[in-house]
């Protein structure tokens, strides 16, 4: 209660209504009763710590329980990392006691003994080996006080005492401590990193020494010094010194900065060493390959070697035989029972000579590797498997030719198959079962069929074929008999142009300067129209290919090398033949019609040509990069071509797109002599010399937009090769995605 | 190795062996299980009554399919589980057919059939040749037809002694001939003409009073067998014209016959008809198509649509199945009923090239016979789609025909100018029949 009394003594100046959360710099708080107890029964010393702040720890004194925790980590640390730091404050602490002794001597402190180690903050492990642990202020020992607590008792002490969570071990009294309120404040301040004082206010108001708005009279009124007018003497003296030092040289300017040279190495190589040295010199040191290592040297070179590795005398007697260059290991292992008897190895200069040829002589190179993954090459397709039906595997056979099947042709309805071989024969198959049905002879000479067409008209029965110097119209009466014997009374019924022709033909040719056309005759009767003849065309030249216009009634017949006349256009309801060009450039290959416009393409050596029958006018001119054109076929819609070259290549042009090709497909071994499209799958096929027929698929969209996708699906093999030549001719069956092919081998083949 | 758990069953009562269920190795084939059923069958002393039995062999049934790998691979292919106990059927083996009758002839057969008493041929050589089934020829005409006979059919419907057959022909006709056993005579009753291009195949329905026949002209035509003149129908006497140069020889005499119906919708020749019931066919195409047409109003009943052009088509009344034969060297099996699903049951894969014709045992609902372009004859239990029950390797060149409508006896015709019988043990049949 004294000490409540003094220090309202003390704070008499202090308002006494300040509030409690208020930290003001001279405010002190009462103390409630409550706190009076409880106060009075600690030390002294406590009490008088808590002079300034226990009106503060009030508010906190009751730390809760989850608190209790992190306050005890707090303290442990705070005596672990600064383990001074709390003794000094605990000297601190106790250092005021004194004063409340001077101030209160009747305190009632007979009880507290008043440990005061006088060591000061020193480690006190220097009394570690001392029974005491310092002096007291008299000079006395303080001895160390029996601390026998076992695990057990501390265990019982941390839950029953509550004070357990707010006791620190002091080192300078070697006591137990139970921090105060006022402490445990201190403590939660400085965790929170809050100022050490509590009463400290950051955040008061600041108060400028000098006013900060502009005053109209100076601060001091002293007029300024005559120093401050006139230039000073000791920086001129100054100046004149170092203008003097300047002049005289003494002082010079500083010299720039000079990097540091490159080391320099001694080139032991060169010839002259002040050339400078070339590009290439300069990137092999730059570029410097490492020397290829020598291998290690194994069990088999040592002087004495596992006997595993000592060859037997078979071994020694092939290492002989052997050649230098073959052998394993350029010497004989020998075995020797110390190394002082090893003598000398007598290839040593040898191999060392041939190895330092080796590194002097053998060039040495980096490699640039390109790293291209192989798939990034292979252009995004369909998988073929996708994309069936198209003929795979070989179904039928049609053998009983006895030369080169160079043509072949199916009828629109698919039941029949016609081939002509190099003996003169025309035969005609059953597709289904390979039955020859006819053997059509009787053609000139026997000389070779060079080609033969269907008559694309579904109502009549004829077969266009050619040879030698002729077109004959062949009826092989096969199929719906009423439409072949309709056929036959067609033809009866047909009309040669009058015999005038030849003059209108020679006054042609006198006006336009036109070859004569071929004349029209017709077989009436004999054996040949027995087998079938019933139209013959004269050519002035040998006939290499005929080709049909998609209605059938006009024909086109090549002549390649008949100077103008190279393409006769035929009419069958006329009997009519006329040479369509005035002049022809090159050497045609073959021609085509436009399955739906008037239009013939004509294939020279390099080129084909397009031409609009109806105005009489070239349309277009395909470049197709090709040596020698072959073959010519056209898709059933008439915008795509593809082109075959004795050059290996096929060639797929896009009429709309361009006039060079769109795609060229090179894969076949050898010239590429025939090509065709389907009539209604999306399928197209060539034929080469290599013996194979390559099927591949050729989708045009209807979309402008869209690029033909051409994948190619299929090898076909089976025909053999035989003088060089293998298929000659391909073509798919109208209806079924089959695909037939003669070749050298004087047989026709079916793939389905 | 793992062991499997099956237990035998059969539908032969004579071979029954016990119930209870056997451990086997998982790599026993179809010859060990056969060992197994004979030690079975000896322990309960059932061969022992006749000796024939113990060279009887088995085929066994798993899971729907015959045994022809290791009993574990078979599993495997099925998907079954290897735990649970196997049911395996097991029956007497098809014995293998063997070669009775090798006939001659000058040119490719293009069509045969079987008679009880005569082999009916059609051949290149544009004649129709009769056999007996001693192998003497009998009768052969070679008037006629002017073109090569692509198919021909027995009707029987025979009154008395004389026999009726058809033959359809390359030159459009197809020609209702009489044979007269007693005289050998063979006589050409009426041409029915209609086809406007080669006959491919003919069929007489069960009763013999109708036929149809498919053609290259895409349609199919049904015609009535009736050997009389029918009253009513316009079947006129023809004289032949000797306008052709190759019948300049030969007058002919016949009638016309006019087809009944014609059944259009096919995109491309017909290539097989069969009878379904007495007024439904179905017809197979090159256009990938099966049709089946009802004849009492001629329309088109269903279309399934396959992926390769069909050359041949057959019915069989007992497994109620259509069987075709396919360019792409398969044969398959069809439910002309069915519309939804897979409409193909099932597909026999073994031949190497296409397979020209294919016949249904008349007795058995599992067995059908093909022959195709690679020279071979198979056999065929179709629950086994992998491996033909027997190759029939007689022929040398391709097989054009084959035949099963006698049920003890096959024949096949083709290229290489012959046509072989074989006999299918009748044996089997017996049980069959049971």
């Amino acid at each position: 209660m004294k000490v409540l009394k003094k220090r309202s003594i003390s704070d008499l100046k202090s308002d006494n209504a300040s509030s409690k959360d208020e930290v003001d710099l001279f405010h002190t708080k009462p103390i409630d009763s409550e706190d009076d107890d409880e106060d009075g029964n600690t030390s002294e010393s406590d009490i008088l710590l808590s002079d300034d702040e226990v009106g503060e720890v009030e508010s906190e004194y009751e730390t809760s329980e989850d608190e209790e925790g992190s306050v005890r980590e707090e303290i442990d640390k705070l005596i672990t990392l600064e383990g001074g730091d709390i003794s000094k404050k605990q000297q601190l602490t106790i250092k005021q006691p004194e004063l409340s002794k001077i101030y209160t001597d009747d305190a009632d402190t007979s009880d507290e003994e008043d440990l005061r180690n006088t060591v000061g903050n020193i480690p006190m492990e220097w009394y570690d080996d001392f029974p005491h642990i310092g002096y007291d202020l008299d000079g006395k020992t303080i001895m160390k006080p029996i601390r026998n607590q076992d695990e057990l008792d501390k265990f019982l002490n941390k839950m029953e005492n509550p004070d357990f969570w707010k006791t620190i071990y002091d080192k300078s009294t070697a006591q137990d401590h139970v921090l105060t309120p006022e402490e445990l404040e201190l403590v939660n301040r400085l965790k929170s990193g809050k100022f050490y004082d509590g009463k400290m206010d950051p955040y008061e108001p600041y108060i400028d020494f000098f006013t900060n708005e502009k005053m109209i009279h100076p601060v001091n009124n002293i007029p300024e010094h005559k120093r401050s007018f006139i230039p000073s003497v000791l920086e001129k003296r100054k100046v004149g010194k170092l203008v003097h030092a300047i002049k005289m040289g003494i002082l010079k300017p500083r010299k720039p900065k000079v990097p540091d040279e490159e080391v320099k190495f001694y080139d032991l190589w060169s010839d002259n060493k002040d050339d400078p040295k070339t590009h290439s010199e300069l990137a092999r040191q730059k570029m410097h390959i490492p020397a290829p290592k020598l291998t290690l040297p194994g069990h088999e070179h040592s002087y004495n070697p596992p006997p595993e590795y000592l060859p037997t005398k078979d071994e020694i007697e092939e290492w002989k035989q052997e050649e230098p260059e073959d052998r394993k290991l350029n010497f004989v292992p020998k075995k020797f029972n110390c190394l002082r008897k090893v003598p000398q190895y007598s290839n040593y200069v040898q191999e060392r000579f041939s190895r330092c040829l080796d590194l002097y002589l053998c060039p040495r190179q980096r490699k640039m590797k390109v790293n291209i993954d192989p798939e990034d090459l292979i252009p995004k397709l369909p998988k073929p498997s996708d994309l069936r039906p198209f003929p795979t595997f070989q179904a039928i056979c049609y053998r009983g030719h006895q030369a080169i099947v160079r043509s072949i042709s199916v009828d629109h309805t698919g039941q029949w198959l016609a081939s002509g071989d190099d003996n003169g024969i025309v035969r005609i198959w059953e597709v289904a079962t390979a039955r020859c049905v006819k053997e059509i002879t009787g053609f000139i000479a026997e000389s070779p069929i060079k080609c033969l067409s269907w008559c694309p008209n579904p109502s009549v029965s004829l077969l266009a074929v050619a040879v030698s110097k002729t077109v004959v119209m062949v009826n092989p009466s096969v199929g719906d008999r009423l439409i072949y014997q309709a056929t036959d009374n067609f033809i009866q019924s047909l009309e040669l142009p009058e015999m005038n022709t030849d003059k209108e033909g020679e006054e042609d040719m006198k006006q336009t300067k036109r070859s004569p056309v071929s004349p029209w005759t017709k077989v009436q009767s004999g054996v040949q129209y027995q087998d079938g003849h019933r139209l013959l065309i004269e050519h002035t030249k040998e006939v290499s290919k005929v080709a049909w216009h998609g209605k059938g009634d006009y024909f086109a017949s090549t002549l390649p090398g008949n100077g103008n006349a190279q393409v006769l256009l035929h009419q069958l309801t006329k009997l009519r033949s006329q040479n369509p060009f005035s002049k022809c450039k090159g050497a045609v290959q073959c021609v085509l019609f436009h399955p739906s416009r008037p239009f013939l393409f004509v294939a020279t050596q390099r080129y084909v040509r397009v031409y609009n029958l109806v105005k009489q006018e070239l349309i277009k001119k395909l470049m197709t990069n090709a040596k020698w054109i072959s073959s010519l076929a056209i898709h059933p819609e008439g915008d795509n071509l593809i082109v075959g070259s004795y050059d290996c290549r096929l060639s797929w042009f896009d009429m709309d797109l361009s006039t060079k090709p769109f795609h060229t497909l090179t894969y076949h071994k050898k010239a590429v002599r025939a090509c065709c499209f389907h009539r209604k799958y999306p399928l197209f096929a060539s034929g080469g010399d290599d013996g194979n027929v390559i099927v591949s698929h050729g989708m045009v969209y209807s979309d402008l937009m869209q690029n033909p996708l051409i994948v190619p699906v299929k090898v076909l093999k089976g025909h053999r090769v035989e003088r060089n030549l293998g298929v000659l001719d391909c073509c798919f069956h109208p209806n079924q995605p089959w695909i037939f092919s003669s070749a050298a081998d004087n047989t026709i083949r079916l793939f389905t | 190795m793992s062991h499997l758990q099956v237990k035998f069953h059969t539908k032969q009562q004579r071979y029954k062996v016990g119930e209870s269920p056997f451990s086997v190795l998982g790599s026993v084939s179809s010859s060990d299980l056969n060992e197994v059923i004979h030690k079975l069958l000896e322990e309960e002393e059932r061969l022992d009554e006749d000796s024939d039995k113990s060279q009887v062999e088995f085929d066994f049934l798993v899971a729907g399919e015959l045994l022809r790998s290791t009993l574990l691979e078979h599993i495997h292919d099925k998907g079954l589980s290897v735990e649970s106990v196997l049911l395996v059927e097991y029956f007497e083996k098809e014995n293998a057919p063997e070669l009775e009758l090798c006939l001659d002839h000058k040119d490719w057969m293009s069509g045969v059939q079987l008679d009880e008493d005569f082999i009916l041929a059609g051949s290149y050589d544009c004649s129709v040749t009769v056999w007996d089934r001693k192998g003497d020829e009998l009768v052969s005409s070679s008037v006629g037809h002017s073109e090569p006979v692509k198919d021909v059919a027995w009707i029987k419907h025979s009154k008395g002694d004389e026999k009726y057959f058809l033959s359809g022909s390359q030159d459009q006709n197809i020609i209702l001939w009489k044979y007269e056993p007693s005289l050998l005579k063979v006589k050409c009753l009426f041409r029915c003409k209609g086809h406007s291009k080669s006959v491919e195949c003919l069929s007489v329905n069960r009763s013999g009073t109708k036929f149809v026949s498919g053609s290259w002209d895409c349609s199919i035509k049904l015609w009535t067998t009736s050997p009389d003149l029918e009253p009513g129908t316009k079947e006129v006497e023809e004289v032949e014209k000797l306008s052709s140069r190759k019948r300049q020889k030969v007058e002919k005499k016949g009638y016309h016959r006019t087809p009944k119906m014609t059944l259009c919708g096919h995109t491309e020749a017909v290539s097989g008809v069969s009878w379904l019931s007495e007024h439904e066919i179905c017809s197979g195409s090159w256009d990938h198509t099966i049709r089946t047409w009802d004849l009492r109003t001629g329309e088109e009943l269903s279309c399934l649509r396959g992926s390769k052009a069909i050359t041949s088509l057959d019915y069989s009344n007992l497994s109620r199945m259509v069987a075709t034969g396919n360019v792409d060297r398969h044969i398959r099996l069809w439910d002309p009923r069915s519309e939804e699903g897979a409409v193909v049951k099932s597909s026999l894969t073994s031949h190497q090239g296409w397979v020209t014709s294919v016949r249904w045992s008349p007795l058995s609902p599992h067995l059908l016979v093909s022959g195709s372009l690679d020279n071979v004859v198979k056999t065929w239990d179709t629950r086994s789609p992998k491996t033909p029950l027997y190759d029939l390797t007689s022929h040398t060149d391709k097989v054009m025909c084959v035949d099963w409508s006698q049920s003890e006896t096959i024949a096949s015709g083709g290229a290489d100018n012959k046509i072989f019988l074989f006999s299918s043990n009748s044996g089997n049949i017996e049980q069959k029949l049971e």
